[in-house]
């Protein structure tokens, strides 16, 4: 055998190389528009569906969804960290093998898909609300009739991040069910507080000791009406996320939680547990047992009458102090407000299957005609790394809530109990509220936690020259 | 004294040819380590991997370990060599989402690797080198190996998960290689590697990574250290595979088996072995202990390699094992601590004939050769270098990986 030498390969490696390396290292929903060409994508949408564009790509979510009018509760499922939506494609041919309707079955692409860019929870909380709400609007055009709930099951990053969503959007009550697969619910081994480099904010976020994992379960686990079921390994061997000693991370005080490698014996990786026929017909059984709603049924509501808290067709289900309301507490029709307590309630009518969003109450006994601010530290601002946002209102009475999407808040959004953290670039909205319902202007500012601060903080030049400027715009690139 | 002559000079080109090039690029590609062929996460990874031995022993054709240079350098002679292997893989899917059938749904990934080598003899191996007018070592450059790939899919079998991968290997010839070369880091032939692998994992505490690849080698037309490269180097057959146990999540130890044969015998065209200065027989005597008549004369002679015919030699293999352990910083890198050890091995030889010449004094205080010839000869000579010569010495493997962009 003989193989000559040409050297005409070398344009050729390297061309090939090239590619490679710019696809690896450019997210092609970012490089291809560069160049006036459509990234590929999963879109498998009904025609008339207008995909919602991403908070963190800025573009139009890829994924699949499907037209007419559904049977059940929609489900819509929640990606992890550098997948997109494909990654559940296994998931939705078995679903519709099981009697699914290809309505009922949603999957968007809310990220980079891509390791250069990592997706964290607070980048990704907007995407989600976009996603759900499209979801339920195209589904309430479909059917003619308000759909107002949807069950989801989120996998990895997609479990933190949906019960951010719900709790930073206040919106446990469009949630019917939620499954969480494999979430770093209190934090994963593989995530570190001393992370540096662009992709470090989801390491802030899910690292054991964050304080974000803090906030994320402050109040409770299991918040609202919703019915949670966790579903993970267990083994703390099979799920490389969970080490033995944090094998249950993935668990939930109040859930029904399934640690399914542990307890049937058998060895399914973080891949495989939300995807497998096997954990699926777990997961359809789980949910199979909730009711659906009542068609054409309107969520009920909760009124406040002077200290009394009451609601028609419906209970009441109220937590004191910080904490959130269950579905365990023990429900009522009607609430006394007593001095000095907070309440947070949501009203759930069992003949609808319907709930209110969250709310929160506290006895007024008078009325006090100042005017009620808040005062932020520090007050948005560009940071190189997270920042502890402390929150204060001249009413040591009143109450301070606040959202870290961005949202408009209100009196169900977080509770603030210590000063917020924030790990990203986030948009923090917080409103005092007093006992007798006066409120704060709404504040709204923007923490840019930049690593391009870093990069401009450091740059030779500056080694040398201290006091030359910062050539940072204050502009975040996406993704970072 | 033709019969002793015959002897001394036969000893003596066997002496100096007694060596054997590290042979330690055969494993560059196809080491399996720690989950090397599972379906990693995509994304880009960075692999700095050096290698150290000290080649005092290498196998004979009879799979016998011999001391390196023996009997003609005394005992502690080697092959020094350092190789620098500077790895960068890419793991993604550009069919992604796209209608392109079984690529759309398996990941690709395309390797290179460069080498870098430091290649020397000891001393007393490079004198005797240099009397034939060859170089005893090599520094620089080696050879630019590419290979891109396609995961197969993941299955599961109870607590056996798993995945197959298909690869192709071009190994490009542009490293630095000196004909007049003992030891070189390019190899100066091209090669085309077809490999399956497979990466197993049982329970998440133990993994398997295992391969076989076909080493289709080309032709090396030049061949080096007067034509004792092979010509036309053999393919070779590799078959490795690699058990990693999980302590937790940051350590691991492992195990090797690797075995490497070439498929039939490697042939060498053009040797062309002769000494440029004659060759003192009282050295020779002195060195191998003997005495008789020539060893009290002043005799010089030449001798020149004449074979007629291609020569053949018996094919070479290795067999070794491999042990060491795993550190993982973070997600974002890997440090890799791992020996070699050669257990069972055949090297190449061939049985060279060779012309005796007188050696003429000249005018210009020199030697001239004299005509043909005052005897021929025959040497078992060793064949040199990645395709012929099997080390039977371990070697050290400091491997670091790191993976771009993980927080």
């Amino acid at each position: 055998m003989s193989l000559r030498k040409p050297l005409h390969w070398v344009p050729v490696v390297a061309g090939t190389l090239a590619l490679l390396g710019a696809s690896g290292c450019a997210p092609r929903e970012w490089l291809l528009p560069k160049v006036g060409i459509d990234a590929p994508g999963l879109w498998d949408y009904p025609a008339d569906f207008q995909p919602p564009v991403s908070n963190e790509t800025g573009q139009p979510m890829p994924g699949f969804g499907g037209s007419g009018a559904p049977n059940r509760t929609p489900l819509i499922l929640i990606h992890g960290n550098t997948v997109s939506a494909g990654f559940w494609l296994p998931a939705r041919k078995h679903l519709l093998a099981e009697g699914y309707q290809p309505s009922e079955i949603w999957a968007m692409s809310y990220g980079w898909n891509n390791v250069r860019y990592f997706d964290s929870n607070d980048l990704s909380v907007n995407s989600v609300d976009r996603i759900v709400d499209s979801v339920m609007q195209y589904l309430s055009q479909q059917s003619g009739r308000e759909v107002r709930q949807v069950d989801i099951v989120g996998h990895s990053l997609g479990v933190t991040l949906v019960r951010q969503w719900m709790k930073q959007t206040n919106s446990w009550h469009k949630v019917r069910n939620f499954i969480g697969n494999s979430g770093a619910n209190h934090g994963t081994w593989a995530s570190r507080p001393d992370s540096r480099g662009q992709n470090r904010v989801v390491t802030f976020e899910l690292n054991p000791q964050s304080p974000w994992i803090a906030q994320l379960n402050r109040g409770g686990e299991t918040p609202g009406p919703t019915r949670y079921m966790t579903l993970y390994d267990g083994t703390g061997w099979a799920d490389v996320f969970f080490a033995p000693d944090q094998k249950d991370s993935p668990r939930l005080e109040g859930a029904t939680n399934l640690a399914y490698n542990r307890e049937h014996g058998t060895h399914l990786d973080h891949l495989e547990l939300p995807r497998v026929p096997r954990t699926l017909d777990a997961m359809v059984e789980w949910l199979g047992k909730s009711n659906e709603p009542l068609p054409e049924a309107t969520p009920p509501a909760m009124v406040r009458e002077g200290n009394l808290v009451r609601t028609e067709d419906a209970d009441l289900y109220c937590a004191e102090g910080g904490d959130y309301p269950t579905r365990s507490v023990q429900p009522t029709r009607e609430l006394t407000l007593a001095e000095a307590v907070l309440y947070t309630c949501y009203a759930y009518s069992q003949r609808s299957q319907l709930s209110s969003p969250m709310q929160r109450f506290k006895r007024r006994d008078r009325a006090d005609p100042g005017t009620l601010t808040l005062t932020a530290t520090p007050a948005g601002g560009v940071f190189e790394n997270p920042q502890f946002v402390t929150l204060g209102s001249n009413d040591p009475d009143a109450y301070i809530v606040y959202s870290t999407a961005g949202v408009p808040v209100d009196s169900g959004s977080p509770l603030y109990q210590q000063p917020v953290y924030l790990p990203g670039p986030t948009t923090l909205t917080a409103m005092a509220i007093s006992p007798d319902g006066r409120r704060s202007e709404m504040l709204t500012l923007a923490y840019d936690v930049s690593l391009e601060k870093i990069e401009a903080a450091h740059t030779l030049q500056r080694q040398f020259d201290p006091g030359v400027a910062e050539h940072y715009a204050g502009r975040r690139k996406k993704g970072r | 004294m033709p019969r002793l002559r015959d002897k001394l000079s036969r000893r003596a080109v066997a002496l100096a040819l007694g060596l054997a090039a590290s042979s330690a690029q055969a494993g560059i590609v196809f080491t399996p380590h720690l989950s090397e062929y599972g379906i990693l996460p995509p994304g880009q990874y960075t692999e700095f991997t050096t290698v150290f031995t000290e080649i005092e022993h290498i196998y004979d054709k009879q799979g016998n370990k011999i001391k390196l240079g023996l009997p003609f350098v005394p005992a502690g002679a080697s092959t020094d060599a350092a190789l620098g292997l500077i790895k960068y893989l890419w793991v993604g899917n550009i069919f992604r989402d796209t209608n392109v059938p079984i690529l759309n749904t398996r990941p690709q990934f395309c390797r290179g690797i460069g080498v870098l080598g430091y290649q020397q003899n000891t001393e007393q191996i490079a004198a005797r080198t240099r009397i034939f007018g060859l170089k005893p070592g090599a520094n620089g450059l080696g050879d630019v190996f590419v290979l891109c790939g396609v995961y197969g899919q993941h299955h599961r079998w109870g607590p056996i998960s798993g995945n197959g991968l298909l690869a192709t290997t071009v190994k490009f010839p542009v490293g630095s290689y000196d004909t007049d070369a003992a030891l070189n880091i390019g190899t100066n032939y091209w090669t085309y590697i077809p490999q399956f692998a497979f990466h197993g994992d049982v329970a998440g505490r133990l993994m398997v990574d295992g391969t076989f690849a076909w080493q289709f080698n080309g032709d090396n037309d030049t061949p080096s250290f007067g034509g004792l490269t092979p010509t036309r180097p053999a393919d070779v057959r590799n078959a490795e595979i690699n058990f990693a146990w999980k302590w937790n999540e940051r350590f691991f130890t492992d195990v090797g088996y690797s075995y490497r044969g070439s498929v039939g015998p490697n042939y060498y065209d053009k040797i062309t072995v002769a000494n440029e200065e004659p060759l003192r027989a009282d050295d020779t005597c002195k060195l191998l202990d003997l005495s008789g008549p020539l060893c009290d004369s002043t005799d010089r002679f030449f001798v020149a390699a004449n074979s007629p015919i291609p020569l053949a030699d018996r094919g070479v293999n290795g067999t070794m094992i491999t042990a060491g352990f795993v550190y993982i910083y973070r997600t974002t890198s890997v440090f890799n601590f791992r020996i070699a050890k050669p257990i069972k091995g055949q090297g190449s030889q061939i049985t060279v004939p060779f012309n005796v010449y007188n050696a003429i004094p000249n005018a210009q205080g020199g030697y001239t050769r004299g005509g043909c010839c005052v005897s021929t000869t025959t040497s078992e000579l060793y064949g040199v270098q990645e395709a012929a010569a099997v080390s039977a010495s371990p070697y050290l493997e400091l491997r670091f990986v790191y993976l771009f962009w993980a927080p």
